[in-house]
């Protein structure tokens, strides 16, 4: 048995609480920091009482595992294929979306309109009327993404014929499934559609899918959307609506294989150049490799790190590691804190939408802030603001993922491991980056910022899982 | 109500920051609506959905940077455009989320990543929870606060032992560790001399005496009152004897505390035997052991404890030691002689008013040995317990700093009011002879004590002349010339009103209750 290892370091406190304490260090020159202290979860009996339970050793030891699966994930592309061959559960009448589990009723006007775009699209009906005829009378079943293994952007929509990312964790050999991005103007995604909107997706469906299918069955593996994100974290995106930069790397990486392939060089400058156009264009492979990591980590018992956190314009949900398949609901927040394009404002947004926080959970995004100098506008307008921002979404996770710097912070890691137990005791919520749409059909786009999660979704967790550790002892 | 667009050709701007320079235009009074984007199809569309799109902009590409403004008259339009072109050349600067003081123990590691002490004093209630936060962090953690339940504090200490981390606390008055003091601490020599206390002045005592002496401290470490009590089993005490057992830069180990339950100190005697280094143990009140280990060394009080620590680093003999105190003793007996007299009939008490509650304890030990069972709101044993703390009987010794006396308010090292008040009514009190005090220098304590206790010494002993009454002071100031009330001058200054200051806590109580003893014995001549 050595002593203290503190002996013989250099003391570095951190003082909480008494003011005069810390100052009495400062004045014998010991490196201080002086909090300024505030009653935990607001003061809130209940949260307080239910964070005691839950800071002890198991909770530690669990969240450490939980991280350790995350850092440790190693998603690779493998393929691409039609929805219905190889994501579980998908039906050839069976149409996805983001958030928790919805009904047709429940549905936003967006994600509805979506929903009738991808049933024209896949010639179950004729035209809009006919469409929800086929819905109300239960010829179409829905499904949330997120149970399937898979994940889509704003209104998340996959049907089966769609073309599909395959990403597998080598590390724990699970796999994870997205969409190809629509881009920009009126799309599925944003949650409306035109006879353009239909013919992209059956180029998708006849071309750009196929195409990428063809490039990636001999050399699957070699496309590892980690090594991407990381480099792209470098180069000024946060890799969530700044994808600019993992865009570029992502083509870099496409071209030479579709062209091994014998893709027709016509077929690839069409390709090339909807993805050169197309900015979020490398968003959804991002998201399944976050994916194929946030599943891989769910499943410790006692562990408090979020593994999910998605929305649908309807309701706001979590999954945390430790508390099974139940998702934690809210209404999906307004996006009032949002930049909108002249004469828009959140009166006409659709409210917080899309699985695409799932790259705030894996540790991106939001996470990331800093990365992305350029979207500083979002919280302020300085760069300083967004290496404050960063810093205060480095407190609410359990780590520091050392696999992704962030060249403002001094090459710090990437916050990792949400915590549900930081997250209601400072009364921090995660930021999400995010895109706004329009509710109304015809117009898209409206604006983008930052969403905040629901403080309400983590504080349901954290009694429950109170509730489930003092059940155990 | 005009539309104008301004085109600047190739220049490429990101469009969240043009978004931000829109909002900004939107603010000048006079717009209507406003909006600078680059000029993509998608974008001009955008503009003409808004109202917006003029002919110049309809001519532009890609690559070029609109400024569309709609306003009531041209000067409005003017002085868009100017706000619009001045925000592209400057800095976006001057943001709106101003950097604040730390919030949470984790932002607080974003400003100092390497930090490896908590100094939590939070209230009770909360402090589990930081104290939590902060062992997870692999910080070690000194925890100045009360009412922690003792399940959470098993529960933290067990925590921070699987993690090799020290946890000070609940209820922690004064460690110093590397040097530097934490909580209520005095400045002292760095040396070789570890210690591991449950007791928040003794430990201040024994620094301060062993600063005295000539020694120094390697490491001094408070693990809280209720470590050795049966339900925690001294968990902290042993780790900490062990780890300073292994300390390169510790020769001597001091155990101090009140007397621990038989089992614990069974288990502390235990791990006395299996260590290497010299142990000198002051459990206050208790016995030595029939069976001591070879480097066990038992001392009867605390600055007992600090010099045979300081002769076992010279060298010298432990016990030489009580050589020395025999001729002490006696002149604290002759200067008692010389103090007792003129005192009036009625006064026979001594009332001890201390702000350290183990100075108390250690003085009710000395005194009850010449006076006989002192009266105590502490008392040693369950029969001299005051029924009213505010009211002494016989001789009393009162520790102010009990929890009775805090709720509401600052500790008694600290606020000094509370004691002055009861001075002035001790010394109102016929039968008041001798008044003794403690004065706790170093940090975490009163800026000046003196400054304090000066001005309600006069007056008390001047009311107390004004009836025909001697009333003696009898001061301890535990501190060192190194904290930063420095002790001679807080000394010179309460000698200069008459005060009689000891230069320890065990010889002011002994010549207090000499005196005391001497007056007793001249009234029954």
């Amino acid at each position: 048995m050595a002593t203290y290892e503190l002996f013989s370091q250099k003391l570095k406190t951190v003082n909480i609480g008494l003011p005069s304490f810390g100052e009495d260090l400062i004045t014998q020159e010991v490196e201080t920091v002086l909090i300024d202290w505030q009653i935990p979860a607001g003061g809130n009996t209940e949260m307080v009482n239910a964070l005691k339970v839950l800071e002890n050793s198991n909770v530690e030891e669990a969240n450490k595992l939980t991280v350790e699966k995350i850092m440790s994930g190693e998603p690779v592309l493998i393929g691409m294929e039609r929805a219905l061959d190889v994501i579980p559960g998908m039906g050839p009448r069976t149409i996805f979306h983001s958030g928790p589990p919805l009904t047709w009723e429940r549905m936003c006007p967006g994600v509805q309109r979506a929903v009738i775009g991808a049933i024209i699209f896949e010639g179950w009906a004729k035209n809009r009327e006919s469409a929800v005829r086929l819905v109300n009378k239960n010829k179409v079943e829905f499904s949330n993404n997120h149970a399937h293994s898979a994940v889509g952007p704003m209104t998340g929509i996959i049907s089966p014929s769609m073309p599909v990312w395959i990403v597998e964790n080598r590390t724990s050999g699970n796999r994870a499934y997205s969409t190809l991005n629509e881009g920009r103007g009126v799309t599925l995604w944003y949650g409306d559609f035109d006879e353009s909107t239909l013919n992209q997706l059956r180029w998708f469906r006849d071309v750009f899918g196929p195409s990428v299918k063809k490039a990636l069955s001999k050399q699957n593996g070699t496309i590892n959307p980690f090594n991407l994100v990381a480099q792209g974290l470098s180069m000024g995106d946060e890799v969530h609506v700044r994808c600019q930069a993992t865009t570029a790397l992502l083509i870099k990486e496409l071209v030479p294989l579709l062209a091994e392939a014998g893709v027709k060089g016509s077929y690839i400058a069409e390709m090339v150049r909807f993805m050169a156009g197309n900015n979020t264009f490398s968003l959804n492979l991002a998201m399944a490799a976050g994916k194929s990591v946030m599943d891989a980590a769910h499943g410790v018992p006692n562990s408090t790190i979020v593994t999910a956190m998605t929305r649908n314009g309807t309701d706001f949900a979590i999954r945390v590691g430790g508390l099974g398949d139940q998702w934690f609901v809210a209404d999906a927040p307004a996006l009032d804190d949002c930049l909108y394009y002249a004469g828009y404002s959140v009166e006409d947004a659709v409210a917080d939408i899309g699985d695409s926080s799932i790259i705030e959970t894996t540790g991106f995004g939001g996470m990331t802030f800093a990365c992305a100098p350029t979207i500083a506008s979002f919280v302020g307008g300085s760069v300083k603001d967004s290496i404050e921002l960063n810093k205060k979404m480095a407190s609410i996770n359990y780590a520091k993922n050392k696999n992704f710097a962030i060249p403002n912070l001094d090459f710090a890691g990437a916050p990792t491991g949400l915590d549900i137990r930081k997250i209601v005791g400072s009364q921090i919520v995660p930021i999400i980056d995010t895109g706004v749409i329009h509710k109304d059909a015809g117009i898209g786009q409206i604006g983008a910022g930052v969403a905040h999660a629901p403080l309400g979704v983590f504080e349901q967790a954290v009694l429950a899982m109170a509730k489930t550790i003092s059940t155990k002892q | 109500m005009s539309i104008e667009n301004i085109i600047i050709k190739n220049s490429y701007q990101d469009s969240v920051r043009l978004m931000r320079i829109s909002r900004e235009l939107k603010e000048v009074k006079g717009v209507v609506n406003a909006s600078v984007m680059m000029a993509t199809e998608a974008n001009k569309r955008v503009l003409e959905m808004a109202g917006l799109l003029g002919p110049e902009a309809i001519g532009a590409g890609a690559n070029d940077l609109v400024i569309a403004v709609d306003a009531d008259n041209n000067e409005v339009i003017e002085a868009a455009i100017q706000t619009a072109q001045n925000a592209l050349v400057e800095s976006s600067g001057n943001g709106t989320l101003e950097v604040q003081k730390a919030r949470s123990l984790e932002l607080a590691l974003e400003q100092m990543p390497n930090a490896n002490m908590a100094v939590i004093s939070v209230p009770g209630a909360f402090a589990k929870i930081e104290v939590g936060k902060a062992l997870s962090k692999d910080m070690h953690v000194f925890l100045f606060s009360d009412n922690v339940t003792i399940e959470e504090e098993i529960e933290l200490k067990k925590m921070a032992i699987d993690k090799g981390l020290l946890m000070m606390g609940p209820d922690c008055g004064t460690s110093i560790i590397n040097g530097a003091c934490l909580g209520f601490a005095n400045v002292i020599n760095r040396g070789n001399i570890g210690i591991v206390g449950a007791s928040g002045t003794g430990v201040q005592e024994v620094t301060c005496q062993i600063d005295r002496w000539g020694g120094g401290c390697s490491q001094v470490v408070g693990v809280g009152g209720r470590d050795l009590k049966e339900a925690v089993g001294g968990l902290m005490f042993l780790e900490v004897m062990r780890k300073l057992d292994e300390d390169p830069a510790t020769d001597v180990i001091v155990l101090i505390s009140k007397p621990p339950s038989a089992s614990v100190l069974k288990k502390v005697r235990a791990t006395i035997k299996e260590m290497k280094k010299p142990v000198v143990v002051n459990l206050l009140g208790g016995e030595p052991s029939n069976d001591p280990a070879p480097n066990e060394y038992f001392a009867g009080t605390l600055e007992e404890a600090a010099a045979m620590a300081v002769a076992l680093v010279n060298g010298t003999n432990p016990l030489a030691w009580l050589d020395g105190i025999a001729k002490v003793e006696m002149d604290i007996v002759m200067r008692a002689e010389d103090l007792a007299h003129d005192v009036s009939p009625k006064q026979k008490y001594v009332r001890g008013l201390f702000s350290g509650g183990t100075l108390c304890y250690e003085a009710m030990l000395l005194m009850q040995k010449t006076l006989g069972p002192i009266n105590s709101n502490v008392p040693l044993q369950a029969e001299q317990r005051l029924k009213n703390s505010l009211i002494s009987v016989g001789n009393t010794c009162v520790d102010l700093g009990e929890d009775e006396f805090t709720v509401g308010r600052p500790h008694p090292m600290i606020d000094f009011q509370l004691r002055s008040e009861r001075i002035l009514i001790e010394a109102d009190q016929p039968e008041t002879a001798v008044i003794l005090l403690d004065v706790v220098l170093g940090y975490g304590s009163n800026a000046d004590p003196a400054g304090e206790l000066v001005p309600v010494i006069m007056k008390a002993r001047s009311k107390a002349m004004e009836s025909g009454r001697n009333l003696q002071f009898v001061a301890y100031v535990c501190g060192t010339d190194k904290d930063p009330q420095g002790m001679q001058e807080q000394i010179k200054r309460l000698q200069d009103c008459g005060v009689v200051v000891i230069p320890t806590n065990a010889q002011a109580a002994l010549l207090a209750a000499y005196m005391v003893a001497r007056i007793a014995k001249d009234r029954a001549c």
